[in-house]
């Protein structure tokens, strides 16, 4: 089953974006970073350790039968809301301080912080460390990244390590704030700090990456999304932000994003940006509406980038008639003016390109189905470009306007099933009486095709084939293919 | 309470109709005038260019006047900027400001034009160190409470100690207990807020962002001790800002209740 | 600036088996506002909400249990603290004497910055029992010895001094809280981009 491509779409010689694997090991971070010390994550399988959860069980009975509860905490033991949420995400202190719950104030569930401290040091006194407990249909995922503790509890159908990914996320967008070098060296200072002191406002950014990262495929495949434009305002506005930036030093990156959507990447010579990263610098712009009122400038850790310290950025909208932020990140402190100036000037030059126009009529334009592109067996997919880990998809269509919950959960599941440790797929079908599935991992590719459900293998494969064409022929408009340098 | 959008509007039309505003020559300077708010930005290119140039008549040497908004988060400092900005009041939970954020803006204070560079911090803790360096240049501070969260009346005092450590001593402060507008919320009442800035020595007032009560003379009244300082007329027996907030300020401590 | 959440105050609770520490925990907490988990997994502790200067704060009292296995847990348990607690019996001598090792346990294992600093309070528990082998001015001797450390007789079976003391366990505790981190000072966070070739470099672009 080979492409008529010969290079995979979308692919570039250069990257402005780290490549991944989506599965890569998180704990693996930028080089200051290796410095700390990691719980001993061992490697082994997902089934093995499924396995070996089973027997934890018999060793770590936390007894209920004795538990009488009252006062606060009942009101949750008790709120059939509360108790329904499909997901739960914890985090605390390695003391078992609370930091952040996502549903209900982390205030009342002092005991069940208590609980997960007291689980996780237990496991930890034998040099080994708990990653996740399953009884019935709920399972318990830990993540122990020094100096926190980070918890899902959940009914959904995600796997312990997509779950664990979450969590990672979480764990990255505390570190964003603070740098992982503060974060440890206060907890280092005062092992029963109250982080919330430090992190008040951050709770919305949590809450807003965990809705996102539900929600967004770009997440399940480490990839971003581009704004489709043609290649020449793409290189116009690439070009505007480089030239209007070139006297300024240490600018390492400078981002266009809209509509959660990336428009271009300009970057320091020899520097790159992580995919993670980058969803949490859209995070930050979609959850934060006050950006919009006034230019801004706000130190901000990339933890793939260096966890150890802040970049600053001048963020701002470009114009009240063009809602694309601008993201300019340095690492000088005090680089607000020449930047703020910076900004000016590439408003100036977009504006006399006309790219402002052309990045607004491709905002206003809705992206086309499946059925308008003229696949009209194909319901929706995901291609993801490896190399530049960039990804495109077509407007949603019937029926997932309305159950789009079921598509993503058919994109994570095939995603695992591709990406499992112990056993990874390299082409997936699977047909059921709703939908058929095609799941393809290249060297240069990732492709997820959701197919009508009477589709047969060869038509699948047919269609995906005219599909990668079809993608091939637009990819100098779906996908940024220079990797731009100041 | 009537009056509050056409306060607003003065601003701006003072500056569109003022007949001492001529359009000045340096365009050079336009690529030095650090950018104002994203708003302002927005304007079609001659539009701004416009206004660019007539900041920079009268004299060029007009000096920029660094102010400040300081207090906890939450207390609404970006929303009385936007209130007095735009004039508009932004609902709901707004979120909070991530680091600081840059705003120029241009008022006429007797006729004579004054250009406040206006700095909204964050009001967590975490950006500190990226605000204190902002606390140096400043030539005024804006410390906001919100009258119905004790706390962050409580915070004032830290707040003072703060900018006691990190700002010049001349520097003009203005206390503001915001929200006023809240009616049966209230916690922290007018005489509470009076009796610190007296112990403190600073010019109080209430405002209310969402009514815009007090908003435009909270900043005016600040542009104008900056321009007497500025222009050496400033002599104390002359004009204190606690005298003229206290002759300005709306004595309407309960606004209707708007449901 | 300051936080308007509920503070959690960890508070380690320590001594001899027998001299009644279970006691007064049940003593303190099983009235309203409290709640009990029992974990077979080395330690039990309870919660109880209290008020301390106007302030409520939730506090989270550990208690060994009496197992051996607690001390295979050391470190976890012990760490993040904001109090510790010793309780000795006013009638048995013994136990008023292991206080020094399990102060210097607890200073070993939970090493806290400032180890003089670090709040105690200590119990002298039972004093309803005669007879009494321990007197009020020798385990206030010890207190002074140790920096000064409050010192409160109590007797869990009549609640004699049990709220008061814990008051001041959550008093001393809170202490710690208000501390803060110096942020900005202490921590350079400025990024060096000379020594950073090739970060990043990794992936799965490689073509090979």
């Amino acid at each position: 089953m080979a492409s008529n491509c010969e290079v995979e779409p979308g692919a570039a010689p250069e990257s402005a974006l780290v490549t991944t694997d989506s599965y890569e090991n998180f704990q693996q971070m930028s080089s200051s970073l290796e410095e700390i010390k990691n719980s001993n994550f061992t490697s082994s399988t997902q089934d093995e350790f499924l396995d070996n959860c089973n027997n934890i069980d018999s060793d770590l009975h936390v007894n209920c039968s004795t538990v009488s509860v009252s006062s606060q905490d009942e009101d949750y033991i008790r709120d059939e809301e509360w108790l329904g949420k499909s997901k739960h995400i914890f985090v605390l202190s390695s003391a078992g301080k609370p930091i952040y719950s996502r549903y209900g104030n982390e205030d009342r569930f002092a005991s069940y912080f208590g609980i997960m401290q007291a689980l996780v040091s237990f496991v930890q006194a034998d040099d080994d460390s708990i990653r996740s407990m399953h009884a019935g249909d709920t399972k318990f995922v830990f993540l122990f990244r020094e100096p926190l503790i980070l918890v899902a509890v959940s009914k959904t159908e995600e796997c312990t390590s997509q779950l664990t990914a979450q969590l990672n996320y979480v764990f990255n967008q505390i570190a964003s704030m603070l740098t992982l070098s503060r974060l440890v060296k206060i907890y280092e200072q005062r092992r029963n700090y109250d982080l919330r002191r430090l992190l008040t406002g951050v709770e919305r950014l949590i809450d807003h990456l965990l809705d996102f990262s539900e929600q967004e495929p770009a997440f399940t495949l480490g990839a971003v999304q581009c704004l489709p434009l043609t290649s020449s305002v793409r290189d116009a506005i690439s070009s505007a932000i480089v030239q209007s930036c070139s006297k300024i030093k240490n600018l390492v990156f400078g981002i266009l994003l809209a509509n959660n959507q990336l428009i271009t990447l300009v970057r320091m010579k020899k520097y790159c940006i992580h995919p993670h990263d980058l969803h949490l610098i859209f995070n930050l712009v979609q959850a934060s509406e006050s950006l919009k009122t006034a230019e801004i400038w706000t130190p901000l850790c990339l933890p793939r980038f260096d966890a150890s310290g802040f970049l600053y950025g001048h963020v701002s909208y470009l114009a009240e008639d063009c809602q694309a932020c601008l993201l300019l990140l340095t690492v000088e402190r005090d680089a607000f003016f020449s930047l703020s100036e910076a900004k000016q000037r590439i408003v100036e030059r977009l504006r006399r390109g006309n790219c402002l126009e052309a990045i607004n009529e491709s905002l206003n334009t809705k992206e086309e189905t499946c059925v308008d592109i003229g696949f009209p067996e194909l319901r929706h997919y995901l291609y993801k470009c490896k190399s530049t880990a960039q990804f495109h998809q077509p407007s949603m269509g019937a029926p997932y306007t309305i159950n789009c919950k079921r598509l993503l959960d058919l994109y994570r599941r095939a995603h695992y099933r591709l990406h499992c440790p112990t056993r990874p797929l390299k082409l997936l079908f699977e047909r059921t009486s709703e939908d058929a599935l095609l799941a393809w991992d290249t060297r240069g590719f990732e492709l997820y095709a959701i197919l009508e459900p009477l589709t047969d293998t060869g038509n699948a494969i047919a269609t995906v084939g005219r599909l990668l064409n079809w993608i091939k022929k637009r990819e100098d408009k779906l996908f940024q293919l220079n990797a731009p340098t100041f | 309470m009537t009056t509050e959008d056409s306060m607003d509007d003065d601003v701006f039309e003072a500056l569109e109709d003022n007949p001492h505003l001529k359009v000045g020559e340096d365009t050079h300077q336009l690529k030095n005038t650090p950018s104002p708010t994203g708003y302002r930005d927005y304007k079609p290119p001659a539009e701004v260019l416009k206004l660019c140039e007539s900041d920079t008549i009268e004299d060029s040497n007009q000096t920029v006047h660094k102010t400040i908004l300081l207090g906890d988060s939450g207390v609404g400092k970006t929303s009385l900027l936007v209130k007095f900005d735009t004039g508009k009041f932004q609902p709901g939970n707004f979120s909070a400001t991530v680091g600081i954020g840059f705003t120029n803006k241009v008022v006429t204070v007797d006729n004579s034009r004054v250009k406040l560079q206006i700095w909204d911090t964050a009001g967590q803790e975490r950006f500190r160190s990226v605000t204190h360096a902002y606390y140096r240049d400043a030539h005024a501070l804006l410390l906001l409470y919100d009258v119905t969260n004790k706390t962050s009346y409580d915070n004032i005092r830290a707040w003072l100690g703060e900018i006691r450590e990190y700002a010049q001593d001349d520097v003009v402060i203005m206390l503001i207990g915001n929200k006023s507008d809240c009616g049966p919320d209230r916690i922290v009442r007018r005489e509470d807020g009076e009796r610190l800035a007296r112990e403190y020595n600073v010019a109080f007032m209430e405002t209310s962002a969402k009514s815009g009560l007090n908003v435009e003379l909270a900043f005016m009244a600040i542009a104008r001790e900056l321009k007497l300082r500025q222009s050496g007329q400033k002599d104390s027996n002359k004009f204190s800002v606690q005298d003229y907030v206290r002759e300005e300020t709306q004595k309407t401590p309960c606004p209707p209740c708007s449901t | 600036m300051a936080t308007r959440k509920k503070v959690l105050l960890k508070v380690i609770i320590l001594g001899d088996s027998g001299v009644g520490k279970t006691s007064l925990m049940n003593q303190y907490v099983n009235k309203k506002f409290s709640n009990q988990y029992k974990a077979t997994i080395g330690a039990d502790f309870l919660t109880k909400e209290v008020i301390v200067d106007d302030r409520i704060v939730t506090m989270q009292i550990w208690d060994t249990a009496g197992q051996e296995r607690f001390q295979s847990l050391g470190v976890a348990f012990y760490r993040g603290a904001d109090c510790c607690v010793l309780v000795f019996d006013v009638t048995a001598p013994n136990t008023f004497k292991s206080l020094d090792s399990w102060r210097d346990e607890f200073l070993i294992q939970a090493s806290p910055r400032e180890p003089e600093n670090f709040p105690f309070v200590l119990l002298g528990n039972k004093v309803d029992l005669e007879p009494r082998a321990i007197s009020s001015k020798r385990a206030q001797q010890w207190c002074q010895s140790k920096n000064g450390i409050p010192y409160f007789e109590t007797s869990a079976k009549e609640a004699l001094n049990v709220e008061q003391a814990f008051q001041s366990i959550a008093r001393n505790a809170l202490t710690q809280q208000n501390q803060t981190v110096d942020l900005y000072n202490e921590f350079p966070d400025q990024i060096k981009l000379t020594n950073t070739t090739n970060r990043n470099s990794n992936g799965d672009s490689c073509a090979c």
